[in-house]
């Protein structure tokens, strides 16, 4: 009896992690080498019926199989990188940089976060792109909190723009930008 | 006709058996996976314990009101424990975060101890999840790898062995290869499907995925004009990488191969801990790696069954 269940058990698992990674991989081929930006055949199949989704999520996310495991696959991203310059009530500059964190890990958690910038570019559907809107809002706002002579930002998103050809000079692209002011110093003007 | 068919059937499930529940493993990958996971969870703690409002706080940098639309609403987070808390006893956000917090690092030290093993492991589990979920903007690779972990310590016998437990309850021998079978399953997945989907994009045979990964602005600073002028040895490390997980396989179940694979896997991680700036992740996969290969196995007697599972 324990035997079938652990049978039945593993079968369940590793269908589950392969799925996982067949949904991945087909969009990874879809955007790579097809130059689509599509769910996929497989995603398709999962989503037609509610109740096998739910389940089929809900285990994913509570045994951490949910992940597709081609890491920096099939090609490293070129890293996006958030400059945020931070002006007081009257105009002044104060300062242009990144968003700081006292952990390195912090550090690399924020700068993987960025990478969802990049979709929001290749990414047409406006529910997303406002989505994007309302995150990077919420950054800025967090910058203000932190820096209270702070009441005006620019954010602009940038990539590091590094390919085959350009591997001696690199150079940053703008992906856009985005300007933000405070409600006081809306008021004052 | 059909006894060639029934024979061969038999045979599969004879091979299936042996190789799932053949009782030839000890103990020592099961606790060593214990210990070195409640370690690496309790250092993690500690190391992103002066960012934890920024990443899942409620007025943090995403606001949590923000993260949550893209939390289905079946799963739990930090921030819904935060709410209950704060509904149920009053507390502040400052004063729940700080207590779950606490309750995640005991239920790590006990897991690390071996004292109420599996329960000790569930709390740890949902915590980490919960915390996970929050933070879903901020996460990477070695969170999905801890919360998986952390369900096979709740599911393995990883408690049955160098455990506070085993002290008071005196567990009977059980049958350890099933779940290292599933470690070792697992891992091969892990890697063939990593260097398969390397094998498609162009940037792994040219070398410029590597480069790109060691020049991340904000991480990583590295001298690109001095990287440039040595690009062939990107070329030959991208190939050695996609051969080295795409072969993991293989050669890691051959009996002949496996330190040798094993060694080579360990030191790509450690490069990667060190270029990378991932030193969770390195130190998790290696974990890993070492728990479902690098122990050796019992030798078997003729009589030796598959009994005691």
């Amino acid at each position: 009896m324990k035997k079938i269940l652990f049978i039945s058990f593993l079968s369940v698992h590793l269908f589950v992690i392969l799925y996982n990674n067949i949904i991945v991989e087909e969009q990874a081929i879809n955007k790579c080498l097809l130059n689509k930006l599509e769910d996929g055949i497989a995603l398709n199949a999962l989503h037609k019926s509610s109740v096998t989704t739910k389940l089929f999520t809900a285990y994913s996310k509570y045994t951490g199989t949910e992940t597709g495991y081609g890491f920096y696959a099939p090609n490293v991203s070129s890293p996006v990188v958030l400059m945020l310059t931070k002006f007081d009530v009257n105009g002044r500059l104060i300062s242009v940089e990144s968003p700081a964190f006292s952990s390195r890990d912090a550090m690399v958690r924020f700068n993987t976060s960025l990478d969802l910038f990049l979709d929001k570019v290749q990414n047409r559907d406006s529910k997303y792109n406002k989505y994007m809107n309302l995150v990077l809002r919420s950054i800025v706002m967090w910058t203000m909190q932190n820096d209270t002579n702070c009441k005006k930002v620019f954010a602009d998103i940038l990539i590091y723009d590094l390919n085959k050809n350009s591997i001696a000079k690199p150079s940053y692209l703008k992906l856009g930008h985005y300007e933000y002011t405070s409600i006081e110093s809306l008021a004052k003007n | 006709m059909n006894i060639l068919v029934l024979n061969l059937l038999q045979k599969i499930r004879n091979t299936i058996n042996n190789y799932l529940f053949e009782d030839k493993h000890l103990g020592t990958p099961l606790f060593t996976l214990r210990i070195g996971l409640g370690i690496i969870v309790l250092l993690q703690l500690i190391h992103l314990m002066p960012d934890a409002f920024t990443l899942i706080g409620k007025n943090g940098m995403i606001h949590q009101d923000i993260a949550n639309i893209q939390l289905p609403q079946n799963m739990i987070s930090s921030d819904k424990l935060v709410d209950f808390l704060s509904y149920r006893f009053h507390f502040s956000e400052f004063e729940s975060l700080y207590l779950l917090g606490w309750i995640y690092c005991i239920s790590a030290l006990f897991l690390i101890v071996g004292l109420f093993t599996r329960f000790s492991a569930t709390v740890c589990w949902l915590l980490h999840l919960a915390f996970v979920n929050s933070g879903h903007f901020f996460t990477y690779g070695v969170d999905y790898f801890i919360t998986m972990l952390l369900f096979y310590c709740i599911i393995f016998p990883v408690g049955y062995e160098f455990s506070v437990d085993n002290y008071l309850f005196r567990y009977r021998h059980t049958n350890y290869t099933p779940y290292i079978r599933v470690l070792q399953i697992h891992l091969c997945i892990v890697y063939f499907v990593s260097g398969l989907a390397k094998t498609i994009g162009i940037n792994w045979w040219n070398g410029v995925s590597i480069l790109k990964a060691l020049c991340r602005p904000g991480i990583s600073s590295f001298h690109i004009q001095t990287f440039s002028k040595f690009s062939g040895i990107f070329v030959l490390i991208g190939v050695a990488t996609i051969i080295l997980e795409l072969l993991y396989v293989v050669f890691v179940n051959y009996g002949r191969t496996r330190k040798l694979w094993l060694f080579l896997t360990c030191v790509m991680h450690i490069v990667i801990a060190f270029c990378l700036q991932l030193p969770f992740f390195a130190a998790v996969m290696i974990l890993m790696n070492v728990c479902a290969f690098y122990f050796p196995t019992r030798i078997l007697n003729s009589n030796s069954q598959n009994d005691n599972f």
